[in-house]
């Protein structure tokens, strides 16, 4: 017989709720956040080589705000969006991973 | 020259030889708590029985102050030899050698026991300890390990194919283990990734240790990478050797049968599950229950434990568990476990090992992050692995089998053929509590005391749906059976099905959603 007496854990599925112990990949998972659509993140891990954009600057969709290297290969950030720099969060030479806040639309 | 002298001549060549990279490497080696590719060799096979090829194999490399370097043996031991009497193939990196970079003759060297292996129909297990390509031979390194991934392609399915990691295995070298069927590593000694600390250091900025990034307990955990994990290299080459006794050689034999034994006393298949069906158990306390003598050799052990997988013998035979295991995550499906399970099931199948499945499970794993990992595609690999299967499959519901849940864990739909359920087994689209929250939604509601009348409506909706008998009625399920009948009609089962003859439509091959 199994001797682990671990502290029971409640899990709830359609069909009903059971008591049961969690793994470390269900420990690991992350709380789903809706994305932004005035947040720019990085797609890809990889370093700030240039902004070309201040904050209060008018912007149209797909200009260029910013020169951003990932895998050896210079990447042209380009507006996803129409509109107003609210915050630049990132500085040329920083080492982003994925997923990293870069700028803010007001 | 004299024969003897010759002779003598080649025991000292080979004496040389077998030192690999020398008395300094060699107590590096032992200082990080490794042993050398020729002790570990000796480790795992039977005492005396192996022979070495290609000892003299050198490398033909020039630049970069490569020409008249000597490497022993290239960096990697090859050969032949026993295990428990029955032949297998082996190949061995020599950290002590140049780091076990792996070379154009190195990568020849493993090719050609690969070749061995398949050809002769025997086991392969392949001992991985290297710093990776050797940069100065340049592409002829790649080429090396094109020539050993197309390989263990080629023999997947027809010999069994394990790797064991004993050291850094990194960047491309990583794929030959992925390509094979068994991964064993080592606390503190194996590390597996494609792109290492330093370089996420350079490219992210990010520190982490090699152990955290892919360290034997990463890989058993979290990657589901690796199969089975040991704390040292003596237990390692145990579970090998132990894997080896349960399984075929070769995809046109059955594993060699055993002499029949009873299960341990101890384990008592009648109490091993709780009647209500929010209690946990551990379900390797019912396999344990119903195989020979309660041996269990499971199969990823720490990674995705709400599957169960492994292999146990039932009079003397083979066979392949897959369960659902209540204690962790109440047994539900997921995206990892169904990944665990598909992959065993193809493996018992390619090997003539029959499946026996225990079913109890609340469904699948409800979550935006499984929804978004891609739980569909996962999922559906389990019922391709299942339904593809031609070796005898046979099911034992012992407690819940609910809507997809039930169709997944080899129910008679998927061409089972066997489908046994205990009395207190509850085989419905929905579970009690869920229908009846969906069913009586407005009555409950409307209710002067809702929860009298939800318990009300469940135990209603349990009386009339939750049992085995309605799925008896349409011949779903074969028998329900008393628990303590499970092993006697398994049994009775595996040996009706023996000779069993699935055929299947030809094609080239079907197109599993990977």
């Amino acid at each position: 017989m199994s001797e682990e007496k671990e502290q029971l854990e409640e899990l709830q599925t359609q069909h009903g709720t059971y008591k049961t112990t969690f793994n470390a990949m269900y420990r690991r998972r992350k709380k789903w956040e809706p994305s932004n659509p005035k947040h720019l993140l990085t797609h890809i891990p990889g370093t700030v080589v240039a902004i070309n954009v201040a904050v209060g600057q008018q912007v149209k969709a797909g200009d260029e705000l910013m020169m951003y290297k990932a895998m050896k290969m210079d990447n042209r950030v380009k507006s996803p969006i129409a509109g107003t720099i609210k915050k630049i969060d990132v500085q040329v030479g920083d080492k982003l991973p994925k997923g990293h806040l870069m700028i803010e639309f007001e | 020259m004299a024969l003897d002298d010759k002779i003598l001549e080649l025991e000292e060549k080979k004496a040389r030889l077998s030192h690999g990279g020398g008395e300094k490497a060699i107590e590096k080696q032992k200082a990080l708590g490794k042993m050398t590719a020729r002790e570990r060799i000796d480790a795992l096979l039977d005492e005396g029985s192996f022979h070495e090829y290609d000892m003299f194999v050198e490398h033909d490399a020039r630049e970069f102050g490569m020409q008249g370097k000597v490497l022993p043996g290239d960096g990697v031991v090859i050969g032949t030899g026993t295990v428990a009497g029955n032949p297998i193939a082996v190949f061995a990196q020599d950290f002590t050698v140049a780091g076990g970079s792996l070379g154009l003759m190195h990568a020849r060297k493993i090719t050609k026991i690969m070749d061995y292996a398949l050809n002769m129909r025997i086991p392969l297990v392949g001992i991985n300890d290297s710093g990776g390509a050797r940069i100065q031979e340049g592409v002829n390194a790649l080429a090396g390990y094109g020539e050993i991934f197309f390989r263990n392609t080629m023999a997947s399915g027809v010999i069994p194919q394990i790797s064991v990691i004993l050291g850094p295995c990194a960047g491309g070298a990583v794929y030959s283990p992925a390509l094979t069927d068994f991964v064993f590593v080592v606390e503190n000694v194996s590390k597996m990734f494609i792109t290492g600390p330093e370089v996420i250091k350079t490219v992210l900025g990010e520190e982490i240790s090699m152990e955290e990034l892919g360290g034997a307990r990463v890989h058993s955990e979290l990657t589901g990478n690796a199969h089975f994990y040991a704390s040292s290299e003596a237990e390692c080459f145990g579970q090998i050797r132990k894997l080896l006794s349960v399984i075929p050689h070769n995809n046109t034999e059955k594993a060699a049968k055993a002499v029949p034994k009873a299960p341990q006393q101890k384990y008592d298949i009648s109490k091993a599950v709780p009647v209500d069906p929010s209690v946990p158990y551990d379900v390797r306390d019912v396999i344990r229950a119903i195989t020979d003598e309660s041996d269990f050799v499971e199969v990823m052990e720490l990674f995705a434990g709400n599957i169960v997988v492994g292999f146990g013998r039932i009079e003397g035979e083979t066979v392949g568990f897959v369960a659902n295991q209540p204690l962790v995550l109440a047994g539900v499906l997921d995206c990892d476990s169904s990944d665990k399970a598909a992959r065993f099931i193809r493996f018992c199948d390619a090997f003539n090992i029959p499946i026996v499945t225990l079913e109890d499970l609340p469904g699948y794993l409800p979550g935006i992050d499984q929804e978004h990992a891609g739980v569909i595609r996962h999922g559906a690999k389990m019922l391709y692995a299942y339904s593809e299967a031609t070796v005898p499959k046979i099911t034992v519901i012992l407690r819940k089998a609910y809507g997809g849940g039930y169709i997944a864990m080899n129910s008679r739909h998927l061409q089972a053929d066997f489908v046994f359920a205990w009395p207190n087994a509850e085989i419905a689209v929905m579970g009690p509590e869920g229908a009846a929250n969906i069913i009586f939604r407005k009555e409950i509601k409307e209710a002067e005391d809702p929860a009298a009348m939800r318990q009300a409506r469940i135990q209603e909706y349990k009386d009339k749906f939750a049992n085995p008998y309605v799925a008896a009625a349409k011949g779903y399920v074969d028998a329900v059976i008393a628990p303590a009948d499970t092993r006697g009609y398994v049994a009775h089962a595996l040996k009706v099905a023996a000779g069993k003859i699935a055929s299947r439509p030809a094609k080239k091959h079907g197109i599993p959603p990977f």
